[in-house]
């Protein structure tokens, strides 16, 4: 505010208000009012510097959410040995957990009755295992198979590297 | 010579068995059919894929090379009849009946249907 705009405004003004601001108070005001304007700039710069950390805490905080999650979906599903597998591998809990949700919403959205039921299977053979998550509808042979090619353009993305095998089951 | 159609045809004849033992050999064959079926058009390939993977057998080197074709559902239909297989074969405490053995020849009749229709090893 310049010394003219405060004399005009102040000429305006009644002889009692012009008894209270003089020059040096209105200098006064001058510096301090861009005190305030340094002062609340900081405080912007640090509030979206604290927002920044927020969003970075948040987005790691739903993360850890969200494996939580999954890792709960995971073993709800799961049974025997594969539990304790699940406990070592977080990749797989995840995976596991992630395809199940994904599953369930997608019986959900057909309005196809479904259970999901995961298990290790072990070959008899080569003693290798496989982690195999059964998904059991009551559905005519052909119809299953069609729901399986559909089930697996979901698990493409979630499981690239098969770490998961899908069984589509009739449920008897 | 017989033809992997052969095993096929014995699966049908044999799921009329009343007898357990009978109707395991029937998911046996049928399984069979499937892997001769295609490792007639696919030998060099699955045993290339076997060797430079160090897979320990053809039957998952089979699974695994549909799995690389990023051939998912055929990869996980020949490993559920692969299992099905092995449960007959192996599990003497599991009860079979007939419709296991129609589930074991419908899966072998659809997944070589799938295979025809994809376009490997043609």
């Amino acid at each position: 505010m310049s010394v003219e705009t405060v004399e005009t405004v102040l000429a305006g003004e009644d002889s009692f208000t012009q008894d209270y601001i003089t020059r040096p108070e209105q200098h006064w005001i001058e510096e301090v009012g861009e005190v305030i304007v340094k002062e609340v700039a900081k405080l912007k710069f640090s509030f979206e510097e604290a927002l920044t950390e927020l969003a970075t805490i948040s987005f790691e905080f739903i993360k850890i959410l969200q494996e939580a999650y999954f890792y709960s979906v995971a073993m709800k599903y799961s049974s025997g040995r594969l539990k304790d597998l699940l406990n070592q591998d977080v990749e797989l809990r995840v995976i596991l957990g992630r395809a199940i949700v994904k599953i369930s919403e997608y019986l959900s959205e057909k309005k196809i009755r479904g259970k999901l039921a995961a298990e290790l299977w072990e070959d008899p053979e080569s003693g290798d295992e496989e982690v195999i998550l059964n998904v059991y509808i009551p559905a005519s042979f052909e119809e299953r198979v069609r729901i399986w090619g559909e089930i697996e353009k979901l698990l493409n993305d979630i499981d690239p590297e098969f770490r998961i095998v899908l069984s589509i089951e009739e449920q008897r | 010579m017989i033809t992997p159609k052969d095993f096929f045809n014995l699966a049908v004849e044999l799921k009329e068995g009343t007898d357990e033992v009978v109707i395991r050999t029937s998911i046996n064959r049928s399984y069979y059919y499937v892997y001769h079926y295609i490792m007639m058009r696919c030998r060099q390939r699955i045993i290339h894929l076997k060797k430079r993977e160090g897979i320990k057998s053809l039957h998952i080197a089979l699974v695994e090379f549909f799995r690389k074709q990023r051939e998912r559902r055929l990869a996980e239909m020949i490993d559920r009849l692969r299992r099905m297989r092995t449960h007959a074969d192996y599990e003497l405490e599991r009860s079979f009946n007939k419709r296991d053995a129609e589930e074991a020849i419908k899966m072998a009749s659809s997944i070589v249907s799938l295979f025809d229709n994809s376009s490997l090893c043609h």
